[in-house]
Parts: structure tokens; sequence; C-alpha cells
């Protein structure tokens, strides 16, 4: 595969016309996708959709294709927290047609069954194919990148080669030892939670109606106590949200339209209710100060529960508040579809109200908590306000930055240099990247060779921004560096065809 | 039935040297390039010329034939997500796709003489199948970086049936005539793989040419 160059594009073009233009024809795809890259140790990794395979760039320029054989695809990418290790999930086929004989293709079998694994992508060396059920779909790894969890979204794709498929286990992969093993815990499991600190030692799995406490200890892992969430059959309790204290010893668990939080002693086992405002939407743990913040959509309360005598204090908002962050020394709570941004100081709990000019889209927080910058789209119309969060001579200013946008508001990253912090801004349609900086304002912008989807850091100071052309294109930007962008990848394979397993020991 | 038995029995001057204007079409019916570029088939226009071997006074004719034909399909591929759960959400760009297909074919063709204007034949020739494929996902933009193509090449084997209908140019007396051929059969191509576009295309299947030309 190779560019094509500008003169033999034009001769090209003379000998099509000659020949007609004949028309279009439906193309499945997508080839890839821009909106989700995953990074790992410096590399962008994007799933070729079509191919089945993975492409891994690089910002010097490189590009290399990874794939697991022509007989299976990578559908799924999982990315450990600190981006140091990367799995796949693969999808084989077979074909159960009983009148498959001489098959080879799986576009050619009217019923394929599928088989799935996880695989290890990154760091290379370990090429077990781990099988995963056909009803995993939400993966979690631990602090310490040991364990793998996949729990069920509730897309079952299929039912497995025995036609049977458990719906109350949860999948658990040891990496240090190569271990994988199922293990019941109830039926929609959807929530995982690590406890142990440094080293992960147990786990908490929401499923409905229970909560299970894992031991990961012992050489399989073992369930250890089960914490039912009603006693009344009828009753329908579906955990939402999970958060355990400092000290580990107690989980906190809100409900899906319930306001009731239960408390759940570790140590002990016990369940203790406490009573809320409602169903929060935001619950984050104060460590610095041993407690539970809980903000609600709709209502303009911030409640803080303490974490020695489960006391709730009470701090009033001017409306309610969906979001919640927590900086040093101050949270910000707001709503997407409110203006009000509250900061609250956690010493004093005095609450400031910020008074946006749109409700936000999308709400940033720079990385020195300096400043937010909030990203709105009025009547269609590109705004970004920022906030200024610091002090001045103990007091606030409280009136936000607006500023008008050529588009839309696409994504924001920020970057450090000395003193300053920059903005780096996509708007929609727009074929440039925008840089403003905080404080001067200093506005600058970088020309994209497309308009782009996203944008996010690679590592140290080196930013990607990946643009929506269907055969793919990825830029690179460091900031005093030019711009350097890969693409061509989305058509490798695209003439492919997926070939069927063959299984030695049975007839297809 | 006098005429037949007169038109058998006269000196026959089967083979000819020839050069002729040909349409063919391939009627591959392949999975890639119907899935990917949205034909099973392809036609084009090429040049086939014969060197006779045999001829003067031979009703059997046999002619070592050379030939070229292009092909080419330019398609708008229109990407769209099947998972997409609203109508804007369908549409996902589309793909510019030019495909070229050039035929180099060396063969032998016997004919039969029957009354100096039909003349039935077989064709047998081996040939080697160029192509190429080039994908442009923003035509309207000239020079940007997703310009991109690939090659390929197969070997090919085709086999025709055919006949000829050619201006008496005994009766005539003319040194140089003109033909019209027609003939049928089936090619068996090796596939074809486009780089890192992957695929195996296999333009195996039926063929049918027609065309014009100059017998000498």
């Amino acid at each position: 595969m190779r560019p094509v160059p500008a003169r033999a594009s034009g001769a090209l073009a003379l000998v099509a016309a000659l020949a007609g233009c004949d028309g279009w024809n439906d193309l499945e795809g997508p080839l890839w996708t821009p909106e989700a890259p995953t990074v790992v140790d410096g590399h962008l990794y994007v799933t070729l959709d079509r191919a089945g395979d993975v492409a891994r760039l690089s910002p010097d320029g490189e590009v290399r294709i990874l794939s697991a054989g022509d007989d299976t695809e990578i559908s799924r990418l999982v990315p450990s927290p600190d981006g140091t290790v990367l799995l796949a999930v693969t999808t084989s086929w077979r074909c159960d047609d009983p009148d498959a004989g001489g098959l080879v293709y799986v576009d050619e079998c009217g019923e394929p069954v599928a088989r799935r694994h996880v695989r290890v992508l990154h760091p290379e060396g370990d090429d077990t194919a781990r099988p995963l059920g056909p009803a995993y779909g939400t993966f979690a790894f631990s602090p310490d990148g040991r364990f793998v969890v996949a729990v069920q979204d509730g897309d079952v794709v299929g039912v497995g080669d025995d036609g049977i498929a458990d719906l109350g286990a949860v999948w658990v992969f040891d990496r240090r030892d190569g271990v994988v093993s199922e293990l019941p815990v109830g039926f929609d499991a959807h929530r995982v939670l690590f406890t142990g600190g440094d080293e992960t030692t147990g786990m908490l799995v929401l499923s409905r109606r229970r909560v299970a406490l894992v031991d990961l200890t012992e050489a399989v892992p073992v369930v250890e106590a089960t914490f039912p969430l009603t006693l009344d059959a009828d009753a329908e309790v579906r955990p939402r949200d999970v958060v355990l204290t400092p000290d580990g010893t107690h989980a906190l668990i809100s409900v899906t339209g319930s306001s009731d939080l239960y408390v759940l002693d570790l140590v002990n086992p016990s369940i203790n209710i406490v009573s809320l405002a409602g169903e929060p939407s935001r619950m984050v743990v104060d460590a610095a100060r041993d407690r539970t913040l809980l903000t609600y959509a709709r209502r303009g309360v911030l409640e803080i529960l303490s974490h020695d005598l489960w006391e709730i204090r009470d701090v009033a908002l001017d409306e309610g508040a969906g979001e919640l962050w927590l900086g040093d020394g101050f949270a910000l709570a707001w709503d997407p579809d409110g203006r009000d941004v509250h900061r609250i100081d956690l010493e004093t709990l005095r609450v400031t109200e910020y008074r946006l000019n749109w409700a936000p889209h999308a709400f940033h927080v720079a990385p020195d908590a300096s400043f937010a910058v909030a990203l709105s789209a009025p009547g269609g119309a590109g705004r970004l306000e920022i906030l200024d969060l610091r002090v001045h001579d103990g007091r606030y200013h409280t009136d936000p930055r607006p500023f008008a946008l050529a588009g839309p508001g696409l994504d924001v990253a920020f970057t450090t240099e000395e003193a300053e912090t920059t903005v780096l801004l996509l708007q929609q349609g727009q074929d440039a990247l925008y840089a403003l900086r905080w404080p001067s304002l200093a506005r600058s912008e970088v020309a994209l060779p497309s308009a782009p989807v996203a944008i996010g850091a690679l590592d140290g100071d080196t930013f990607y921004v990946t643009h929506p052309d269907p055969l793919g294109l990825v830029s690179f930007y460091e900031p005093g560096e030019e711009l350097r962008s890969v693409g061509g990848f989305g058509a490798v394979g695209l003439l492919d065809r997926t070939k069927l397993v063959v299984d030695d020991e049975e007839a297809r | 039935m006098i005429a037949l038995l007169l038109a058998l029995s006269a000196p026959a001057v089967a083979a000819r040297h020839e050069l002729s204007f040909e349409y063919a079409a391939t009627l591959h019916g392949d999975e890639v390039t119907g899935d990917v570029g949205g034909f099973w088939a392809h036609d084009g226009f090429g040049l086939r010329g014969g060197y006779a071997v045999l001829r003067d006074r031979q009703r059997m004719g046999l002619v070592i034939t050379g030939a070229w034909s292009h092909a080419s399909r330019v398609r708008d591929g229109e990407l769209f997500d099947p998972a997409a759960t609203t109508y804007d959400g369908t549409y996902l760009g589309s793909l510019e796709q030019r495909w070229r297909f050039d035929t180099f074919a060396l063969g032998a063709k016997a004919d039969l003489d029957l009354g100096n204007v039909f003349y039935p034949y077989v064709h047998v020739q081996a040939a080697l199948i160029a192509s190429g494929l080039r994908l442009d996902d923003d035509p309207e933009r000239p020079g940007n970086p997703n310009e991109l193509a690939a090659r390929a090449l197969a070997p090919a084997g085709v086999f025709t049936v055919g006949f000829e209908l050619m201006l008496p140019d005994r009766k005539l007396g003319w040194p140089v005539t003109a033909a019209f051929f027609f003939d049928a059969g089936y090619q068996v191509a090796g596939p074809l793989t486009y780089g890192d576009f992957g695929g195996k295309v296999d333009l195996s299947g039926a063929v049918v040419r027609t065309g014009v030309g100059l017998r000498m």
C-alpha cells in the first residue's frame, strides 16, 4: 500500500471519466473508531473494526498492525488504569450449520457460533487465549494490575458452545498466576470495587439484590460473604454506585431509585442503612477528612456523611448538581442542565457560586485546579467559558470569562509550560487545534489535515488528535514541534473475509 | 444442399492474420468485489492480434493470438454503521474506489473455413491479470493523506468457443477484409491479493467477448 503521486491521480481521473463512474454501493463499516482510541505505554491503539485487527500508532509515524489471525477478530481493547497493560477481547467463529461442509468464510455460514477469548496484547510475550463467556461485556482492572474482572453488561451475545450461559457469575483473570475462573456471585452482577490498598486482596461485586465480598488471596477466588440488600423476595433492589471508606472497613452503596444508602461493614459483616435526601447522582470520598460527599441532580443540597458516626450534614446549594469534582481543599458541584457551579470549601463548607452564561455540555478542571473550562453550544453556536478558581486576597472572581468559538467545542486537553497552563481545544468542523493560555489568555492555532473528533494526552507533552476520515487519520502534536499525521491504516484488511475456525476433532 | 457441398469442396484459406477491437465481459461473482465494490462482473475494451501459422488451402486454420483488455470500475462506497440506532448515526462517510483490471493473454485459436464467410473456432489462452485498487476517502481534496493504492497479479487460463463472420475476401478479390467475432467460455484465475488491503479476489467465471476487426 502506497500513497498515489499527484500526477498519476490526474491521469487516472481522466481514464475514470472515460470509463465512467459506475455509481455507489453500501459498504458496511466502520473501518475504525476515531472516538475511542486507547493509550498504552506512549502508543495509540485503535481497533480496525472491519478487518478485525488493531493498529498501533506511534508519534514518529510508525504504524504496526496487530492481528490475532485470519480466523479471529479483535473486537475490543481493555487497557489497565496505569496504561501499561492492554488486553484484547477476540472473537472466532465456527459453523454449526449441518450443511456447512467445505465452507471457509464466516459470511458463508448460516448459523455461525461465536467463541470469545481474552489475550494480552501488551506487554508482548503472552500468547495464551483465555476463554471468555458470551455475556461478559464490562471489564475492571485492580489498582495493582494483577486482577482483571469481567461482569455482564446486559448484551448477551449468544450462549456459547454448550448452549448455556451463566448469568449469575463474574469472570476473574489472575494475570500473575495466569489463572482464569468463573465465580457465581448473583444475577446481574454489574459493578466491581477492589479492596486491599497497594496489593489487591479482595473485591466487592454488586449484583441485583445483593453484594458479594470475594477473597482474591486464595488460589481460586471464593465468596467470603454475601450481603443481601433486601429480605423481601418481591423487592427489586439494584445497587448503583459503591465507594470504600479510606480505612477499607466499610463500603457505601447507593441504590437505583432509592434514597437508602447501604453501609456494609466488611470486617464484621453487617448492614446499616442511612437515609439520604434522595438517590445520589455522585458519591466521592474525601479521604483527608474521612467522609463522603454526595450530590443530587434534582435537589439543591450537598450531603456530607461522616465515617465515624454515619451522620449527615447538609450544605445548601442554589440548584441541583449531578456532577462532583474533588480537589485539594475544595470541591466543585455542577449540573449539565444548569448554569450554577458551586465551589465548596472542604474545611469551612463555605459555598461560592459561579454563574455560567450557558448550560455546559462539557466541564473540565485544569490539572493545577486554578481554573475550569465550560463548553456549551446554545442554539448550535460554540461557546467557551473560563472560571477562575483562584483566591484573590480572600475573594473569588465569580464572573466567568466568556469566549465565542467558530464551532461547538468538541474536546479539550491541558498542557503546562512554565507558569502557564494551555487549553488545547477542538471545535466542530474546524480544521485546527486551538490553544488558549491561562492566565495570559494568549491565543494561537495549529492547522490540522482534517476536521477533528477527539484529543487526548499520549505521554508527557505529546497529544493525539483523531479525525473521522474513514481510512484512518491521527495527528500527533507536541508544543513547539511540527504536527505529524498518520493515515491510511483503516484500509488494512479492507478486502479480507473472516475465516471459520476449523476444529480438528469435529466436523464443521 | 448443393451450395453447401460446393462451399465445402471449394479451396479454403482458413487462417488469417488479424487485428481486432474487442469488448469483453467477465461474470466472476466474486464475494470481495461484490461486498466492497458492489459489483460481481466487469467489462471493458481491448485489442486482439493474431499471426496465422496455418493458411492457404487449409480448411482448418491455426492462429497464435495476443490480446490485451482493460476494465475498470469507479465506485463510491457509502460506509454505514449497521449498529447505529439513529438515522444520522448510520452514515460514516464515503470511500471512492477505483478498480482496474488489465488482462494480457497469449493463446492459440483453431478455426474452420465454411464458405469464406462463417468461421467457427475454439480459442485457448494463458493470461496474466494485473489489477490495481485506489482508495480515497476525500476525493474533493487532491493530495489528502488518504489517497492509497495497491496492486495485484494473478495468472489465468481462458477457454472460449465462438465464430467469426467475414466479408468474403476471395470472392471480392480483397487483400484485406473485415470480420465480426463473438465467443464465450470460461476463465480460471488465481487469487488477487492487494497488498495491505488484503483479500483474495477470484475472477474465475464466464467470459463473453465480441468485436470487429481486420483480417489479412
